[in-house]
C-alpha cells in the first residue's frame, strides 16, 4: 500500500521528518518497506529552452541544438526525437545527472558531434509512460528551473506492509488515525457542505437488494449535467503519487476517495442503465458480463451482480461493466457505495480469476457505516469537479445495520498476561486515542467499545494488542519464565537423523538437499515401479510429484556437477520419502548415498582411478558398521534402477534394509550421466534402527597366539566371493577372520574362472591351539570350498 | 699360546677401532668370536696343553672373550649413533609441499544450522519434535486459526494434494498434534521441510522452518522476549534486537523481531535496505482460538510461539545472498561450509 506523506498530512498534523515516521510507522505495526523521495533522481535536470535549431550535417534524423539552461553559454546537445522545434521549452538532464536506471548523463560524441547533456522523454525521467518524443513544456516555464519543482514531484512516498487484520488502513485516513493515535493528535476529516438541488434522486432510480446474505447495504446518488474531462493537476498529481493512472474527472474522483476513506465506490452513466431499477441480485445461469476491462465473463456460479432491469451491470464489488461505463459523451451520473460481504467477494474473486482494489477491498472487510459520509464526499468533489448539479436525496437500502460490540477488559489480566503493570489511566488513555469509547469503568475492569471501523476488534485478547503496540514493545522488560529447566529431548526421527547424518558426513561424504518434487516422469526414467503422489497445483512440470527415492535427485545432482566440470562426487541426502497411503501419506526417511567421477588430481596422487563399486559398497559397509549392523547378507538384486551385474541388496532375515551399486546404463543415459559411471545406495532408516545394535558391546582381547593360513583357490567366476568367505568363517568356531586380498582374472587362470587368495585367522580364546586342532579347521574350509563352491586349491 | 692370544687382541681391538658398519663389526664378531671363529681355533689348543697351563690360559682367554666382546658392543654403540646422526642429516625434505588431504564429509549448510539451533534450544528445555509433511488443512490452516475464505490463507501459496490435504506450509501443525497430545506446561520446537508454491529470486518453493512454542500457566509476552532474544544472542553474539507489532493469524499479538543488521552494524546497508535492522523471526502469544481448537482452557494457560525460516538464518550466518544456491548443490558451493 502506498502512502503519500503529501496527502496524509491533509488528515493529520506531521512534524517529525521522514525517518522518525518511518520508525514510528513501524514500530506500531505499519511495517514500512520502502520510502521513495520523489525526484531524488532529478538532480541536474532543468527547464531549459531551444535557441538554436539545426540537422546534424552526419545523419538526416538527429537534430543539432543549442539549449538555453540559465547558466549563460547554451549547451550543444544532439537529438533524435522527432517532435521539438526552436523555441520549444524542453525538459534537459545536464552533465552529471543520473537519471532512473542508473543512466548517467556524460558527456558524449554523437556521429562525431559532442553533445553536452540530453532532452528527456516521460519514459527516461521515469515519471510517464510517453516514449514517441521529448516532453515539451508550456511556453511559460522558467528556464534553469529545477523540473522536479516545476512539475511538484517534491512528495515522499510510504511503502507500507498492511495486514490482512487492518483493512482500516488500506487508506490515508486509516493510516492517519494510527499517527495520531501514537502522537495523541486530532485527525481532520474531510470537511464540505452538500449542495443539492431540489429534483429527488429518488424519482429516478430504486434500489432492491434480493441478496440479503451477500449485500448488507447499498446507498445511491445521482449527479446530472457533470462535464467529463481531465482531472486537475492536484487530483492527478494524488492518484500518481501512489502508482494509479489518472482516467477522467469522475472516475478518477471515485479512485481518490476510496484511497482515502477504503471504501471503494463505482459511477454508472445513468443514461446507459435500462429502466429505473437498481437490482442487487444473483447472477442468472447464462448471464454474462463485459467486464470494464474488456473481458467477456460468464457468470455460471450465482455470482453477486449489480443489474439493471434488463442485464447485469457490474459483478458486484469487484468490477464494473463496459456497457454502462462513464466515458467522454456522460452526463448523468449514478454513484454507488455499497457494502459486500467479505467471503462472498473472496469467493467470486477467486473463482472468475479477478481481482481490483476494490474486491481487495472488500475481502478483507470494510465499514458499512461511513458510507453516507463517503457517497456525499464523492459527490461534492464531483460537483465541484465536473460541475453538474447533485439531485436531493440518497436513495439507499440497509438491510443488515452493523451492531456496536462492548468488550471488557480485566486491567489485573492484562498486566498477567504482558508481564508489567500498566496503569488504568494509561490503558484508557490508548483505548481512547485509538477511537474506542469507553462505556465503563469498574474496579480494574473497563469496558469499551470499538468503532465501526476495526472490524478486527472482537475479543478481549485484541484489545491486548492494542494496549501493547501503543504502549511500546521496548518498553516491556525482558522477564525470564520462572522453571525449572532440564535439557529437552529429541524426538527419535530427530535423534536418529542427526546420528545418520553425524556418521555419513564422518565417513568423508558431503551432504546434499534436492525439493521433495520431482518430474512425474522421474519414476520411469529410474525403471521403477511405484505409486507416487501428484501434487494438484504444481510449480511446473519438473515439480509435479512426491519423490518415493531420493535417487533422482542424487543423479541429477551428479550431472549437474559434471555439468559444472566437478568430478569428484561423494554425496549423500537423508531426507523422507511418499508414497501413498489411507491416511495421508507414507512418509518414510531413507537414507541415500551416491558416488562418481574420481579423486581430484593432486602431486601425491596424478592419475586417481575412477570411483567403482567397491567404493559405493565401503561407504556402505562402513555406515552399516557405525550403525550396529556388522553381519548382513548380500544378494544380487533385481531392482531394475541398477546394473544387473553391478548391484546388491542388503538383508537382515526376511527385511531388505536397502540397495547399492551401478546404477543401470538406461538410467544413466535417461539422466544424461555420461562421463563417468555413478554408483548408488539407498537404505531404509527404520530398518536400520530395526537392526542396529545401538550400543557397542565390547570383547576382551584375546592374548592367546593365532595361527595364520593363506589359501588360493581357483573358483568359477560367477561365485559370489562375499558368499564363500561367510561360510568359510562359520565353519569352525576356531576361525577369528576370513579376509579376502587378492582376485585374479586373466592369463594364468581358465577362462571363465578366477583366483582368489584369502587369508584365514585361526585362535582360541582360552588357550594354544594344537596342530590336531589346526588341521580339523583346515580341513573344514577346504571341505567348505571344494563340495559347497566346487573350489580347487592351488598349491 | 699366550702369544698367539694376546697378539689376537691386539689386532682384534685395531680392527674395532676401524671398523665404520654395523656390518663390519659383525662381521669382526663372528670372525673372532664365533663357532669357527680365531678365538675358538686358538682354543681348541688347548686339550695339548700341560693340566697346570689349561686354567691359566682358560683365564687369559675369557679375559680377551670379554674384552674383545666389550670394544665390540662399545663400537657398536658408537657407530649405530653416528649411522643415525648421518641419516637424519640426510633425511631434509620440503616442508613446503603440499600435505595429503584427508578429506573430511560435510553437512548442508542448512544442516548446520538447523543443528546449532537444536542444540540451542535443547539446552533451553526445548523438546525436539516431528510430524508429517504431507498434512491436513485442518491442521495446517483451521485449528491454527486461518479459516477458508478468510485473507489470512493468501499470505501463504499452498500445495494441495487433494482438497483437505496439503503440503505443510510451516511446521506450526506440529504444534498443533503436540499440544493435543501433551499438557502444560512444555517447551518444544519442531524443525523441518514446509511448502509454498512460489518460486522466484527470494523464494522456494521448499524451504526450512524452525517454529516453536512455550505453554503453561502465566506466560507473559515480557517471557517471549526474554526467551527469544536469549536465543538470538547465543546465534548471533551479543547484538541489538527489537520487537515490531505484526499479524499472524495464530497469535495475538503479534510481533516480528529483527536483529541489528550484522553487514553494517545499524548504520544501514543495501542488505538491510538503510534500515538497520535484519527481521529473524515471526513470534507472538498464542492466540485464544488456538488454544481452544485443541482443548486448553485459555483462561488458565498462556504462551507464546516463533518460527523462523533456516535459509534466512544460515543466509544471514555465512553472507549468502542467493537463496537458491541451497537448493542447487553445486559441490563447489557446498564445499565451502566446513
Amino acid at each position: 500500500m502506498l502512502i503519500s506523506l503529501d496527502w496524509l498530512k491533509q488528515y493529520v498534523d506531521i512534524k517529525e521528518n521522514t525517518k522518525e515516521l518511518e520508525n514510528t510507522l513501524t514500530m506500531i505495526g505499519q511495517e514500512v518497506e520502502a520510502i521513495e523521495v520523489q525526484g531524488e533522481d532529478l538532480d541536474n535536470v532543468v527547464v531549459g529552452q531551444i535557441v538554436e535549431y539545426g540537422r546534424h550535417p552526419e545523419a538526416e534524423k538527429l537534430s543539432l541544438l543549442k539549449v538555453e539552461v540559465g547558466e549563460g553559454e547554451p549547451l550543444q546537445i544532439v537529438c533524435g526525437a522527432p517532435n521539438h522545434k526552436d523555441g520549444d521549452k524542453v525538459v534537459v538532464a545536464k552533465l552529471g545527472a543520473v537519471l532512473p536506471g542508473e543512466f548517467k548523463i556524460k558527456k558524449a560524441k554523437v556521429r562525431g558531434i559532442e553533445s553536452c547533456g540530453m532532452l528527456c522523454s516521460e519514459v527516461e525521467l521515469g515519471i510517464g509512460e510517453d516514449r514517441e518524443g521529448i516532453i515539451i513544456l508550456p511556453e511559460d516555464a522558467p528556464v534553469g528551473e529545477e523540473y522536479r519543482k516545476y512539475i511538484g514531484l517534491d512528495d515522499t512516498i510510504f511503502e507500507l506492509e498492511i495486514t490482512p487484520n487492518r483493512p482500516d488502513c488500506l487508506s490515508h485516513i486509516g493510516i492517519a488515525r494510527e499517527v495520531a493515535a501514537y502522537y495523541k493528535r486530532k485527525v481532520k476529516y474531510p470537511k464540505y457542505e452538500m449542495d443539492e438541488v431540489i429534483e429527488p434522486a429518488s424519482s429516478h432510480i430504486h434500489v432492491n437488494i434480493e441478496d440479503k446474505e451477500r449485500c448488507k447495504r447499498y446507498c445511491t446518488r445521482i449527479l446530472k449535467g457533470v462535464k467529463i474531462q481531465e482531472s486537475p493537476e492536484w487530483l492527478k498529481k494524488r492518484l500518481r503519487s501512489i502508482g494509479l493512472r489518472p482516467i477522467n474527472n469522475i472516475v478518477d474522483i471515485t479512485n481518490f476517495v476510496m484511497f482515502e476513506y477504503n471504501h471503494p465506490m463505482h459511477a454508472f452513466d445513468l443514461d446507459k442503465l435500462d429502466g429505473s431499477k437498481i437490482i442487487v441480485r444473483k447472477a442468472k445461469t447464462g448471464e454474462k458480463i463485459v467486464t470494464l476491462d474488456e473481458e467477456e465473463r460468464d457468470l455460471n456460479n450465482g455470482e453477486l451482480v449489480i443489474a439493471d432491469e434488463k442485464k447485469p451491470v457490474a459483478i458486484a464489488g469487484i468490477m464494473g461493466g463496459l456497457d454502462t461505463k462513464v466515458d467522454e459523451e456522460t452526463t448523468d451520473i449514478l454513484l454507488e457505495v455499497a457494502y459486500f460481504t467479505p467471503e462472498n467477494i473472496r469467493k467470486t474473486s477467486k473463482s472468475l480469476g479477478l481481482s481490483s482494489d476494490s474486491s481487495y477491498r472488500f475481502e478483507r472487510g470494510i465499514d458499512r457505516e461511513n458510507s453516507i459520509e463517503v457517497i456525499d464526499r464523492a459527490a461534492k468533489l464531483m460537483k465541484d469537479i465536473a460541475g453538474g448539479e447533485i439531485l436531493s436525496g440518497i436513495v439507499e437500502k440497509y438491510v443488515e445495520k452493523y451492531e456496536k460490540i462492548e468488550l471488557t477488559l480485566d486491567i489485573d489480566k492484562l498486566n498477567k498476561f504482558v508481564g508489567k503493570e500498566i496503569s488504568v489511566e494509561t490503558v484508557g488513555e490508548i483505548l481512547r486515542n485509538l477511537g474506542l469509547e469507553i462505556k465503563a469503568l469498574v474496579g480494574k475492569i473497563l469496558t469499551v467499545c470499538p468503532p465501526s471501523y476495526r472490524s478486527d476488534l472482537v475479543r478481549t485478547a485484541d484489545l491486548y494488542e492494542e494496549v501493547i503496540r501503543m504502549y511500546g514493545f521496548e518498553n516491556i522488560e525482558d522477564v525470564m519464565p520462572e522453571a525449572n529447566i532440564k535439557a529437552g529431548v529429541k524426538d527419535p526421527e530427530t535423534e536418529a537423523v542427526d546420528k545418520v547424518k553425524l556418521v555419513l558426513k564422518k565417513l568423508g561424504l558431503q551432504e546434499v538437499i534436492n525439493y521433495s518434487f520431482i518430474p512425474s516422469d522421474a519414476v520411469s526414467k529410474l525403471k521403477m515401479n511405484v505409486e507416487t503422489m501428484a501434487i494438484k497445483n504444481p510449480i511446473n512440470e519438473d515439480l509435479a510429484v512426491m519423490r518415493p527415492t531420493l535417487i533422482y535427485g542424487l543423479l541429477s545432482n551428479i550431472r549437474d556437477n559434471f555439468n559444472r566440470n566437478q568430478f569428484d562426487l561423494k554425496l549423500f541426502e537423508v531426507s523422507r520419502t511418499f508414497t501413498p497411503s489411507e491416511e495421508l501419506a507414507n512418509e518414510e526417511v531413507k537414507i541415500a548415498v551416491a558416488v562418481s567421477g574420481r579423486a581430484e588430481k593432486d602431486l601425491w596422487n596424478s592419475k586417481p582411478e575412477a570411483y567403482d563399486f567397491f567404493d559405493i559398497k565401503g561407504y556402505v559397509e562402513g555406515f552399516l558398521e557405525y550403525m550396529g549392523i556388522n553381519r548382513f547378507q548380500l544378494a544380487r538384486t533385481n531392482n531394475p534402477t541398477f546394473h544387473p551385474g553391478r548391484s546388491a541388496e542388503i538383508r537382515m532375515g526376511k527385511d531388505v534394509i536397502g540397495s547399492f551399486g551401478e546404477i543401470h546404463p538406461d538410467v544413466a543415459e535417461a539422466m544424461d550421466i555420461k562421463k563417468e559411471r555413478a554408483y548408488i545406495a539407498e537404505l531404509d532408516l527404520t530398518k536400520i534402527l530395526k537392526y542396529g545394535k545401538s550400543k557397542i558391546k565390547y570383547e576382551r582381547i584375546v592374548k592367546f597366539p593365532a595361527v595364520t593360513r593363506d589359501l588360493a583357490i581357483v573358483l568359477d567366476e560367477d561365485i559370489l566371493v562375499g558368499d564363500m568367505l561367510g561360510d568359510i568363517k562359520k565353519s569352525s568356531k576356531i576361525i577369528e577372520s576370513v579376509e579376502l586380498f587378492d582376485v585374479y582374472q586373466g592369463d594364468k587362470v581358465e577362462s571363465g574362472k578366477k583366483s582368489v587368495a584369502i587369508n584365514i585367522v585361526m585362535r582360541k580364546s582360552n588357550g594354544t591351539l594344537e596342530e590336531k586342532e589346526i588341521t580339523e579347521g583346515v580341513e573344514k574350509i577346504l571341505q567348505t570350498i571344494r563340495k559347497k563352491y566346487k573350489g580347487e586349491i592351488r598349491q | 699360546m699366550r702369544n698367539r692370544i694376546e697378539s689376537l687382541k691386539l689386532s682384534a681391538e685395531e680392527a674395532i677401532c676401524k671398523a665404520a658398519s654395523l656390518k663390519e663389526l659383525d662381521e669382526l664378531r663372528v670372525g673372532i668370536l664365533g663357532k669357527k671363529g680365531e678365538l675358538t681355533e686358538i682354543m681348541k689348543g688347548m686339550r695339548e696343553l700341560s693340566k697346570e697351563e689349561r686354567p691359566v690360559m682358560g683365564q687369559l682367554a675369557n679375559e680377551v672373550r670379554d674384552s674383545i666382546t666389550e670394544a665390540l658392543e662399545k663400537k657398536m654403540i658408537e657407530v649405530k649413533e653416528k649411522e643415525k646422526q648421518e641419516r637424519i642429516s640426510s633425511e631434509n625434505i620440503d616442508i613446503t609441499l603440499p600435505g595429503r588431504k584427508s578429506s573430511s564429509g560435510r553437512y548442508h549448510p542448512i544442516t548446520e544450522t538447523m543443528n546449532m539451533l537444536k542444540e540451542i534450544f535443547i539446552e533451553m528445555g526445548f523438546d525436539v519434535a516431528e510430524g508429517p509433511e504431507i498434512e491436513k488443512t485442518e491442521y495446517n490452516f483451521d485449528a491454527l486459526n486461518i479459516p477458508e475464505n478468510h485473507p489470512s490463507r493468501d499470505l501463504q501459496d499452498t500445495f494441495y494434494m487433494s482438497d483437505d490435504v496439503v503440503l505443510r506450509t510451516h511446521t506450526s501443525p506440529v504444534q498443533v498434534r503436540y499440544m493435543k497430545d501433551k499438557k502444560p506446561p512444555f517447551r518444544m520446537v519442531c524443525p523441518g521441510k514446509v511448502y509454498r508454491s512460489d518460486y522466484d529470486v527470494s523464494h522456494t518453493p521448499m524451504f526450512h522452518q524452525m517454529e516453536g512454542l512455550m505453554v503453561g500457566e502465566n506466560i507473559s509476552f515480557a517471557n517471549l522476549k526474554a526467551i527469544l532474544t536469549e536465543f538470538v544472542k547465543k546465534v548471533f553474539g551479543d547484538t541489538e534486537v527489537r520487537f515490531r507489532p505484526h499479524f499472524f493469524p495464530f497469535t495475538e499479538p503479534s510481533a516480528e523481531m529483527d536483529v541489528q543488521c550484522v553487514i553494517c552494524k545499524g548504520k544501514g546497508c543495501r542488505l538491510c535496505k538503510d534500515s538497520g535492522w535484519l527481521e529473524i523471526m515471526g513470534c507472538g502469544m498464542v492466540d485464544p482460538e488456538v488454544l481452544k481448537a485443541v482443548g486448553y482452557n485459555h483462561e488458565e494457560v498462556s504462551g507464546f510461539a516463533f518460527g523462523m525460516g533456516i535459509e534466512r538464518v544460515t543466509m544471514l550466518r555465512h553472507g549468502i545472498d542467493d537463496l537458491r544456491a541451497f537448493f542447487e548443490n553445486d559441490i563447489r558451493f557446498l564445499k565451502q561450509f566446513k
